[in-house]
């Protein structure tokens, strides 16, 4: 009797699975039949999106073609006391994060890590951001909105009597569309660049293009739900790289209005809560102590997309880099070890760190496909959205 | 036909009854609910009040609150020693009546292939939750025994009472139960392939473990969504506040998919092959 009939189920179903996988994406792929737009239209319809509510799961991701940075880290809750390589971190590594938005007064953002959450809760003028893998929760106080757009229109009038061309600020999204339009125009092409499907939504497809041979951001692209006039998803290109360096979007939305109980935000009992300083109390600071302030203010060498930041001389030792000297020349010793830090593990870190820089004329560089940062070997640092030699060349001007 | 129902399910709780009279299925229950009970004893005896970040998830919140244990066992458990038990219980399934003689009997029943497949699946899939349940509950109970007990802080921040965390792990158990499935379902495939049961059982927690590695590996990152182990980690959504249910979701379908195709493979091989034992 041929029993191999039987096997027929086994060959089937892998079949049906795969199939199932790629009409799923093919359908996601289709592009949605939507009426024509403007660019300006669609900046004015973006404009218009700030008072929305919704909620949603947003996946992030990146591909600077640098070594892993999330391993440079120091793994648990050492690195979160660290602003600066939880920034790098945010920005570097994939992310999913639920979303909850209602209105420009209520937000928050959960970072889902994998056994590890952390939230930014923003509550009309309460601002929280816990951490649970270090249970330490920050609390900040916004200025009060009401009296700084008092302010705000207070020094508008001033400039306004000083510089009488400035008499018409815009006030209307479609006024705001429209200088934003007039202000990048000169360096970008702005375009609208067909429809796509984003979380399931039909949606317009806003592309920046640089105008400028030497920055390393070939466009950007911003999605803008076709309903709404929510961005979806924004995509960065590099220059000469295939895959997006960076893209953050919903995966899945919701435009319905998220709970008030979200926005509410207690610190559990146990956890290590700071304050933040409020603006006027860190302005008050500063003044009490007379720093200087001047000579820190980074500069500024260019303008547009190829813009280049200088950070001055002292400020490479500030952060712990150490200049170019002896045999260790370059970022070698990038990172202080901090108790409870393993030493082992650092050094790991700082051998990857020191594999993905490149010694460069007077310094070493980090050259990702977005970005570019030199150390000098004075200790200046300089970083933007060119090539390491646009840097060098300003370095050295 | 109510009496041929009747059979099946009675052949069901047959087999449930064999599994659970069996020494070595307690055996691997009792080791399961060591974990949680060396965890909490090492941390009380060892607790000098710091925290210090490191180890398995939720280690350093044991002291605060011992409802946490429940969870720092799970993470440990999860990753070796429940696909290790499962391993056994799933390779085991057909592979043992064969290597004992009695597959022959178990098969008298016309269409009793299908049958016994689906009725040795049940009883492994009832050990996933039971071993789950084991990790869970030993964990809850010690740690309430140790520790101070109360309002339990999520993930997000959020704090509930008793009440709604428990509910919160039934979830959670429920989600690793699910999880497990696959497995079971290739461990049962396995088994039918052969007819010395070490060998399936081997073969199947190695396999949990050899997925295990691929997801680690960065290299391989297309892969990862394919790998049954994939969300294994995933059960933390179930301490967000509001709660998540994406990767359960996922991991449903996920593992729905590795049942279909391992189920339809050892249907394939053990209604062709020709039992001589």
């Amino acid at each position: 009797m041929n029993k191999n009939w039987r096997w027929l189920p086994a060959g089937i179903v892998p079949v049906v699975i795969v199939t199932a996988a790629v009409s799923g994406s093919a359908v996601a792929e289709a592009q949605p039949q939507l009426p024509a737009k403007t660019a300006q239209e669609l900046l004015e319809f973006v404009a218009t999106s700030a008072e929305d509510a919704y909620s949603g799961t947003v996946e992030q991701s990146s591909d600077l073609g640098l070594p892993d940075i999330s391993m440079a880290t120091p793994p648990g809750g050492t690195s979160s006391s660290d602003p600066t390589s939880t920034a790098l971190e945010l920005l570097t590594a994939d992310h999913t994060a639920q979303v909850y938005v209602d209105g420009p007064d209520r937000a928050r953002v959960q970072v889902l890590d994998q056994l590890a959450q952390r939230d930014v809760v923003v509550n009309q003028d309460d601002v929280w951001f816990y951490d649970s893998s270090a249970n330490e929760a920050m609390h900040a106080v916004l200025p009060d909105r009401e009296s700084a757009k008092a302010e705000l229109e207070a020094k508008l009038q001033e400039k306004a009597a000083e510089y009488p061309e400035l008499q018409d600020v815009p006030r209307t999204p479609a006024e705001l569309a429209e200088v934003f339009l007039a202000t990048i125009d000169p360096s970008t092409e702005v375009t609208v660049d067909g429809t796509r499907r984003v979380a399931g939504r039909s949606a317009y497809e806003l592309r920046l293009t640089p105008e400028d041979a030497t920055t390393l951001i070939g466009s950007i692209a911003v999605s803008v739900d076709s309903e709404t006039g929510v961005p979806l998803s924004v995509t960065v290109q590099a220059k000469g790289q295939e895959d997006a360096a960076f893209q953050a979007g919903f995966s899945a939305v919701d435009f319905s209005t998220p709970d008030a109980g979200i926005f509410e935000f207690t610190p559990p009992a146990d956890a290590t809560v700071t304050e933040a300083p409020t603006v006027d109390d860190a302005r008050a600071r500063m003044e009490a102590k007379d720093e200087p302030i001047a000579t820190d203010e980074p500069v500024v060498i260019g303008e547009g997309w190829s813009t280049i930041v200088e950070l001055p001389a002292g400020t490479a030792a500030k952060l712990g880099v150490a200049p170019g000297s002896g045999e260790a020349a370059g970022m070698g010793d990038i990172m202080d070890i901090k108790p409870g830090m393993d030493p082992e593990e650092v050094a790991g870190a700082q051998a990857m760190l020191d594999q993905a820089l490149t010694e460069v004329d007077g310094g070493s560089a980090l050259q990702t496909s977005l970005v570019s940062v030199l150390v000098t070997d004075d200790g200046r640092i300089l970083a933007g959205a060119v090539g390491v030699d646009q840097l060098v060349a300003a370095a050295q001007r | 036909m109510p009496a041929e129902r009747s059979l099946g399910l009675s052949l069901v709780l047959s087999e449930i009854t064999v599994l659970f009279r069996r020494l070595r299925t307690w055996a691997m229950i009792g080791a399961l609910a060591l974990i949680p009970i060396l965890i909490a004893v090492v941390v009380r005896v060892s607790s000098d009040g710091s925290a210090s970040g490191r180890g398995p998830a939720f280690l350093d919140s044991i002291t605060q609150n011992g409802l946490f244990v429940s969870l720092t066992a799970l993470t440990v458990a999860i990753p070796l020693f429940l696909p290790l038990t499962i391993g056994v219980v799933a390779g085991d399934t057909i592979a043992g009546e064969a290597n004992l003689g009695t597959l022959r009997y178990l098969l008298v029943a016309p269409a009793g292939r299908i049958r016994l497949l689906l009725v040795k699946y049940t009883g492994a899939a009832l050990f996933c939750l039971v071993a789950t349940l084991t990790v869970v509950v030993t964990g809850a109970i010690i740690g309430a025994l140790l520790f101070p007990v109360g309002p339990v802080t999520l993930l997000s921040g959020d704090t509930v009472g008793i009440v709604g965390y428990f509910g919160r792990l039934l979830l959670l158990a429920l989600y690793v139960t699910v999880s497990l499935m696959g497995l079971s379902a290739i461990g049962l495939f396995i088994s039918t392939l052969t007819t010395i049961p070490v060998g399936a059982m081997a073969a199947t927690a190695a396999l949990a473990a050899v997925a295990q590695i691929l997801g680690a590996l960065p290299q391989l990152e297309w892969l990862h969504p394919w790998l049954f182990t994939n969300y294994w980690l995933g059960f933390a959504d179930f301490l967000r506040q509001p709660l998540v249910w994406n990767s359960f979701l996922d991991n449903a379908l996920l593992q729905f998919g590795y049942i279909a195709v391992f189920g339809s493979l050892a249907y394939g091989r053990f209604s062709t092959k020709d039992i001589l034992s």
